[in-house]
């Protein structure tokens, strides 16, 4: 069943942030022609392309098109607006606030967040030094993924991720695209906001940010609703960022998004031992495909996640195909 | 009667001009320092705190004095509309218009464009770089300037009160 990631107030959210916030990033002429743009397609918006003398794009459900001077999509590159030199100096200057110099971490990274915890990331030309990129120059591709913030998506997980107030370890298997960190924000705000009706009282839950994909943060505050008692790690590498959290701040959960290194695991294991739950993401179909990966074998093979969530995009962004109980991998969710 | 009257007002006239003369070379020596000032505070900024371009120009309308404070002030506000202009161009056309209220020449435009075309398009140590390299040429316009405030300062003053009497006497 799909976990209804359109529903209006989200779709009125997504409006009002390309309004404010990815727009007043883009150049004027692009600016203008994205504007232009029938608003049914805008508020299902998933990307937007823009690559130096290449025509402009933009993805939704999953499919790019092109687009025109006067906002209409196509499906070829015949009469699309081609992104000039200008438009992508400008980008550049936009969002970095005129301030590269104060962006060169960003730069090393290819992305940066904007307000609203929308990423936008680029290309260029790297520059080394010690064989490391040190910087990027000749910016001339960026790609803007707008974030949706959708309250409520969690509403039908909560259920099964825990109970009587205690919450399961909980990893959720999703190929890209398919609403993985939506969901697993909503998740977060949930647990730490806690829900009177299922009697789940709020719990301390400490996030690694490492993409500020999840708080979405801007200048260390957290722009979307992640909860009243969740701690924030923005930027820091997952592996450090989850010990760092276990000695500073007590969690009584630690959340973060797509684990796969050997380092992640250490880390999760530390925090097993230290009581502390973990949710967390992987990409993937399902599970066979993630327990055939080196890294993460041992993990499943430990039994150590007691609810796996799988999810797809067969009906939809956000279709919610199994959630599998740890302990016999039985699908234990049915459409009530 | 009148006669003497308007023989007041020419001298009068004609040396308050002479002394504006005076005054604008004055300015231009106080402007440029002043500047320059500005430029090193953006750069401490950019160099220790990377502190964003905006807060750092605010900081600088707010310390700087009147006309140029305006400047900055024009600049601030074009940024804030985000209409997609470069920060070099908002900072050009800025400078261009408010130089008829200071003392700045056109030749002092120069280099105080080229800082405004550089800044915040590169990282830390290029900014610094370029700084540096307009730092020498403020430095070099401001002893220039002061050369002509000597030189001229004097020139101007007696020539506004001999130019009046000249006119006076003529009229006489």
């Amino acid at each position: 069943m799909s976990l209804q990631y359109f529903n209006p107030e989200a779709i009125n959210n997504t409006i009002n942030s390309i309004y404010s916030i990815i727009l007043p990033s883009l150049s004027i002429d692009i600016r203008k022609i994205i504007e232009r743009i029938d608003i049914k397609f805008l508020s299902i918006l998933e990307e937007i392309r823009i690559r130096e003398n290449r025509p402009l794009m933009i993805t939704l459900n999953n499919r790019d098109f092109f687009v025109r001077n006067d906002g209409k999509l196509i499906s070829t590159d015949n009469g699309a607006y081609i992104v000039t030199n200008q438009d992508t100096a400008s980008i550049l200057q936009l969002i970095s606030d005129h301030s590269i110099y104060a962006i060169e971490e960003e730069l090393r990274n290819g992305y940066i967040t904007l307000k609203g915890g929308h990423r936008v990331g680029f290309t260029g030309k790297g520059v080394l030094e010690g064989g490391n990129i040190k910087t990027l120059k000749y910016i001339s591709g960026f790609n803007f993924r707008i974030s949706r913030e959708i309250k409520g998506v969690a509403n039908k997980v909560i259920p099964y991720i825990t109970n009587r107030g205690e919450v399961f370890h909980t990893l959720i298997i999703s190929p890209p695209q398919c609403g993985k960190t939506t969901l697993l924000r909503d998740i977060i705000r949930q647990i730490s906001d806690g829900n009177t009706t299922l009697g789940l009282r709020g719990h301390k839950v400490g996030v690694v940010d490492e993409r500020s994909e999840l708080a979405g943060c801007y200048k260390g505050v957290p722009q979307n609703d992640i909860g009243l008692r969740t701690d924030v790690l923005d930027g820091c590498p997952k592996a450090k960022g989850m010990i760092m959290l276990i000695r500073s701040m007590s969690p009584n959960i630690i959340a973060t998004d797509e684990v796969g290194t050997r380092e992640d695991i250490f880390a999760i294991e530390e925090a097993l031992n230290a009581g502390i739950k973990i949710i967390t993401t992987v990409h993937g179909k399902n599970l066979e495909e993630v327990s055939r990966r080196p890294i993460l074998k041992d993990l499943i093979n430990n039994r150590v996640f007691q609810r796996i969530i799988i999810l797809s995009n067969r009906l939809g962004t956000g279709t919610l195909e199994k959630i599998l109980d740890g302990d016999n991998y039985k699908n234990i969710f049915y459409i009530i | 009667m009148f006669k003497i009257f308007g023989n007041i007002i020419i001298l009068l006239s004609c040396t308050s001009i002479g002394l504006l003369m005076a005054w604008k070379y004055k300015v231009r020596v106080r402007q440029l320092k002043e500047i320059r000032g500005i430029f090193q505070l953006i750069e401490t900024e950019i160099f220790y705190t990377a502190t964003p371009i905006l807060e750092v120009l605010e900081k600088v309308a707010r310390q700087a004095s009147s006309p140029i404070a305006s400047i900055f002030k024009e600049i601030i506000g074009e940024i804030k509309r985000r209409e997609g202009k470069t920060l070099g161009r908002i900072w050009c056309k800025a400078f261009e218009r408010g130089r008829e209220n200071t003392g700045l020449t056109k030749e002092d435009l120069v280099p105080i464009n080229y800082f405004g075309n550089i800044l915040g398009t590169s990282d830390q140590e290029s900014q610094i770089k370029n700084g540096k390299l307009v730092q020498s040429q403020l430095i070099k316009l401001e002893e220039g300037a002061e050369k002509d405030f000597i030189r001229n300062e004097k020139l101007f003053k007696n020539l506004g009160v001999l130019l009046g009497l000249t006119i006076v006497i003529i009229l006489y």
